[in-house]
C-alpha cells in the first residue's frame, strides 16, 4: 500500500473519530441518541439525507452501468430522484408530526398495540440489515481491490468504525459523518466531471463523438434497450424505486432530526437538489469513462462496471486522484452503513425493548444503555455476516430493499395516514404479506434461480428480476383485505389522528 | 376549527390530486413510450441535438423540481392555516 492512500484514509478516520468524540460529549439523552434532539437545520438534514441515500451502489454502480449500458443506465437513476416527490407529498410531514423516534411510533399513534410494534420493529430491522450486509461486502471487496488489504481486515475496520460512531455518537455523529460524506462526494465528483469536460475542450459534441467511437455499442450507446429487455421489467423496477424510498426506515427517521414541518420540507428539497445534481454528474462520469478509458478496458477489469470511477480517476489524475476517489468511496460506504446501524438500533431498542418488553416504562438511563448495547450487537452481527459472505454474490439484496419497503412499509404507512377504515388487522396482514411476498418472489426470480451462477441452480420460475409490480399490489391488497375482516375503528379517533397528521394540532375537543 | 380544517384540506387536495396524477402519468410514460415507440424516441428533436428519449429523460428532472417548488409554495399557505388552527385550539 502506498503512502498517498494511507494518508487519505487516516485523514478520514481521524476526522470522523473527532466528530464522534465531540458528539459523545453532548449526547446524553435518548432524544440526542435517536434523533439528535431535533436540532439539525433543514439544510444540514438535507445534506445528511443525501449522504444516507447515495450508496456505494449509486456512486460506483451507476457510473459503471452508464458506461456499459449507455442510456438505460441513466434511466435507472431517474426513479431514485422522483421517489422523493412521493415522500414530500404524502409521507414526510405526517411522519414528522406523528412519530418520535421510529416508524413504529407513527403507526402506533393511531393503533397503540403491542403486536403492531413488534411487526413494525421487525420490518425496520430486516430492511436495514438486508441493506447493510451487501454494503459491507461491497466495501470489503472494494477496499481489498483498491488498497490491497485482506478482505476480512477491511470488513472488520469498516464494521468497527460504523459501530463506534453509533454507539458513542448516536444520531449526532451519524448525521455529521453523512454531511461530510455529501460534501466530499459532491466536490470530488464535481471536480472529476470538470476534468472530463476539460479533456474535450468543454465541447460536449466532441465528448459524444468520442463515446460513440470508444464504446463497443457504437452509436446505439445513446439508444435504450441494452439493460432492460422487457417493458414489464422496467415498469416493475421503476415502481419499486418510486414507492420504495417512502418506506425506507433509515431515510424516514432522519425526518425527526429537525424541529418543524417547514424544516422537514427544506430537508427534502435540499436532498433532492443534491441527488439530482449528483445523477447528472454520474452521466458525465459514465460518458467520460467510455471516452477516456474505453469500454473494453472497463469490462476486462470488472464485468459489473463497478471500477468505472476509479479507472477514470486514474486516467485523469493518476495515483493521487485515484487515492482521493477511493477515499470518497470509503466515506460513502461509512455514511450509509452508519445510518443503517442507527435505524436497526432504533427498531430493537426503542420499538421492541422499550415499548414491547418494558411496555413503555424503561427509564431514560436504561433506554440509552440498551440503545448503545443494541447498536453494538447490530454492528457485530452484520460484520460477522459480511465476513462469511465474501464469495457470495449479494448485490441483489440492494434492489431487494426497495421492493421490500415498497410492498410492506409503504402500503401500511400510506393507509394508516390516509384511509379512514384502516385497522390493526390490516397493518399486520399488510406488513407480513408484503414482506413474505417480496422475499418469495425474489427467490423465485432469476436473481437467485439461475442455471449457471444462481444460489439455486435451475431455471427461474418467475422471469422478473424486480418483482415489484407483483409484490407491491400484494402488499396493498393484503392490507385492505385484512382490514375488511377486522374490527371497525371509531371515526372520531381517526378525525383527531388525521388532524394531527396533517397540521400537528392536537385537539381535546370532540367534533 | 372545522371551517379552517375544511379550507386546509380543500387547498391541499386542489394541489395534490392533479400533481400526483400528472407525476405518475409523466413518470411511467417514459418507460412505456421507450418500449412501444422505440423508433420515434430515437429520432432527433428538430433544432436540439437530442433524441426524444433523452429530452424526455432530462424533462423528468425539470418536472420533478417544478412540482417540488409548486408544493413548497402551496405549503406556505397551508402552514398559515395550520398555525391559525393551533391558535384557535389554544383558546
Amino acid at each position: 500500500m502506498n503512502l498517498t492512500y494511507f494518508l487519505f484514509f487516516i485523514c478520514i478516520v481521524v476526522c470522523t473519530l473527532i466528530i464522534t468524540y465531540w458528539a459523545a460529549k453532548r449526547s446524553g439523552t435518548t432524544s440526542h441518541f435517536y434523533v439528535a434532539a431535533g436540532s439539525l437545520s433543514g439544510l444540514q438534514n438535507g445534506m445528511a439525507i443525501a449522504g444516507d441515500y447515495i450508496s456505494a451502489a449509486s456512486f460506483l454502480g451507476i457510473i459503471g452501468t452508464i458506461a456499459l449500458s449507455g442510456y438505460d443506465g441513466f434511466l435507472y437513476s431517474i426513479g431514485f430522484l422522483v421517489s422523493y416527490l412521493i415522500v414530500l407529498f404524502l409521507i414526510a410531514e405526517p411522519v414528522h408530526h406523528l412519530g418520535k423516534y421510529s416508524l413504529g411510533d407513527v403507526i402506533c399513534s393511531r393503533f397503540p398495540n403491542k403486536n403492531i410494534r413488534i411487526v413494525m420493529g421487525f420490518g425496520a430491522f430486516i430492511i436495514s440489515i438486508l441493506y447493510m450486509i451487501p454494503q459491507l461486502v461491497a466495501a470489503g471487496l472494494l477496499i481489498r481491490l483498491l488498497l490491497d488489504i485482506d478482505y476480512s481486515v477491511s470488513v472488520l475496520i469498516i464494521g468497527g468504525l460504523m459501530t463506534m460512531y453509533v454507539v458513542f455518537g448516536g444520531m449526532i455523529a451519524t448525521s455529521w459523518v453523512q454531511i461530510i460524506k455529501t460534501v466530499v462526494l459532491m466536490s470530488g465528483t464535481f471536480l472529476l466531471s470538470l476534468s472530463v469536460f476539460s479533456r474535450f475542450d468543454w465541447d460536449v459534441h466532441r465528448l459524444i463523438t468520442k463515446v460513440t467511437e470508444e464504446s463497443v455499442l457504437g452509436t446505439s450507446f445513446f439508444y435504450p434497450g441494452h439493460l432492460f429487455t422487457s417493458p414489464w421489467e422496467v415498469v416493475s423496477l421503476q415502481l419499486a424505486l418510486i414507492l420504495g424510498t417512502a418506506g425506507l426506515p433509515h431515510i424516514l427517521i432522519r425526518l425527526y432530526t429537525v424541529s418543524n414541518r417547514h424544516e422537514v420540507r427544506r430537508s427534502l428539497m435540499t436532498s433532492m437538489g443534491i441527488i439530482g445534481f449528483f445523477y447528472i454528474m454520474t452521466l458525465v462520469l459514465g460518458l467520460g469513462t467510455v471516452a477516456l478509458v474505453g469500454s473494453t478496458v472497463l469490462y476486462a477489469s470488472d464485468p459489473t462496471g463497478n471500477l468505472a470511477a476509479p479507472l477514470l480517476a486514474n486516467e485523469i489524475g493518476g495515483d493521487f486522484l485515484l487515492a482521493f476517489i477511493s477515499a470518497i468511496a470509503f466515506t460513502t460506504i461509512m455514511a450509509v452503513v452508519s445510518g443503517l446501524v442507527i435505524s436497526a438500533t432504533t427498531a430493537i431498542a426503542h420499538d421492541i425493548y422499550h415499548h414491547v418488553f418494558k411496555k413503555g416504562n424503561a427509564s431514560e438511563k436504561e433506554q440509552l444503555r440498551v440503545a448503545q448495547l443494541a447498536a453494538l450487537g447490530v454492528g457485530f452481527i452484520s460484520t460477522m455476516f459480511a465476513l462469511g459472505l465474501e464469495n457470495m454474490n449479494v448485490t441483489f439484496l440492494v434492489s431487494l430493499t426497495f421492493i421490500v419497503s415498497a410492498s410492506s412499509n409503504f402500503p401500511v404507512l400510506f393507509l394508516t395516514i390516509y384511509w379512514k377504515r384502516f385497522n390493526q388487522s390490516g397493518v399486520i396482514t399488510g406488513m407480513i404479506c408484503g414482506l413474505i411476498a417480496s422475499l418469495t418472489l425474489l427467490i423465485l426470480g432469476p436473481q437467485i434461480m439461475d442455471p449457471t451462477h444462481g444460489w439455486i441452480r435451475r431455471e427461474a420460475i418467475l422471469p422478473l428480476n424486480n418483482p415489484g409490480i407483483i409484490a407491491i399490489p400484494i402488499g396493498f391488497l393484503a392490507a385492505i383485505i385484512g382490514t375488511l375482516f377486522g374490527q371497525k375503528q371509531s371515526e372520531e379517533q381517526y378525525a383527531k389522528f388525521y388532524l394531527k397528521a396533517e397540521t400537528n394540532v392536537t385537539t381535546r375537543r370532540e367534533h | 376549527m372545522e371551517r379552517l380544517l375544511q379550507q386546509y384540506l380543500r387547498k391541499k387536495k386542489q394541489f395534490l390530486y392533479p400533481a400526483l396524477f400528472f407525476l405518475f402519468v409523466f413518470y411511467f410514460s417514459l418507460p412505456l413510450t421507450l418500449a412501444y415507440f422505440p423508433d420515434q424516441m430515437n429520432q432527433f428533436v428538430p433544432y436540439i441535438g437530442l433524441t426524444w428519449g433523452w429530452l424526455y429523460t432530462f424533462l423528468q428532472f425539470i418536472v420533478t423540481f417544478t412540482l417540488a417548488f409548486l408544493y413548497m409554495w402551496r405549503a406556505r399557505e397551508l402552514d398559515r392555516l395550520a398555525d391559525e388552527m393551533k391558535q384557535e385550539e389554544k383558546r
